[in-house]
């Protein structure tokens, strides 16, 4: 996976930990992943990592890290694919991603800033990525993601 | 090329796709079935060189099915 960096984890409540045999499914099976040539896969954060996403607020809220199930929007029928990017809030290990994402948020009259979250392996967050992309599909509470909100600008 | 929807309600994305028929389809389907205008979304287009493009509303609009004067481009 590109773009991980190495970090030094913080002190965290210590959460069960799954079997590693349970920790990573492969979603290539998936209609979408045959449709559009990704090898998606679901894992537990596996290392300590650095993500970007886009914020509307300063300083953020939770409201920043709302999923479309959060935010009360009906869920796609069809794909599997569909239900995964309902429940998760995207960020994306390389902060370009996220600054362009602001770009065009101020372009469309809208305030923008990128916050850079910290996530620690071993506390039981999971997420979904390719390895072709840098764009990271999240599944946590929006206050969870925010209290792992490091900095922003 | 690679080509990203992302839903500017949410700042989420909505999907990633490498075919270009397959990421009309799915926004299409979001404005067609879903209730999205042109507005709620925007679609990033990236190269094999790493080059990153973005639809124009009305290029979006014509995937889009609701104007189908324009034809999809990457724009720096």
């Amino acid at each position: 996976m590109n773009g991980l960096l190495p970090r030094q984890p913080r002190a965290r409540q210590a959460v069960a930990v799954l079997p590693d045999s349970l920790r990573t499914v492969s979603l290539k099976d998936s209609a979408t992943a045959q449709r559009s040539g990704s090898d998606l896969l679901l894992q537990e954060i596996p290392a300590d990592l650095v993500v970007y996403r886009m914020v509307a607020n300063d300083p953020p809220t939770a409201i920043d890290f709302q999923s479309h199930y959060e935010r009360g929007v009906q869920p796609r029928p069809g794909l599997p694919f569909h239900a995964y990017a309902w429940l998760g809030v995207s960020v994306f290990l390389d902060r370009g991603r996220a600054e362009r994402l602001a770009e065009t948020a101020r372009r469309r009259g809208g305030r923008a800033a990128v916050a850079a979250l910290i996530l620690t392996s071993g506390t039981g967050l999971w997420g979904i990525y390719t390895e072709r992309t840098t764009h990271l599909e999240l599944f946590a509470l929006p206050q969870d993601l925010l209290d792992r909100v490091d900095t922003w600008s | 090329m690679v080509y990203e929807i992302v839903s500017t309600q949410s700042w989420n994305v909505l999907g990633t796709f490498d075919d270009e028929a397959v990421a009309r389809e799915a926004i299409h389907l979001s404005v067609a079935e879903r209730g999205a205008t042109v507005a709620d979304l925007v679609v990033y287009i990236s190269d094999e060189t790493g080059r990153v493009g973005e639809l124009s509303d009305s290029e979006l609009a014509s995937w889009a099915g609701v104007d189908t004067s324009h034809a999809p481009a990457l724009r720096a």
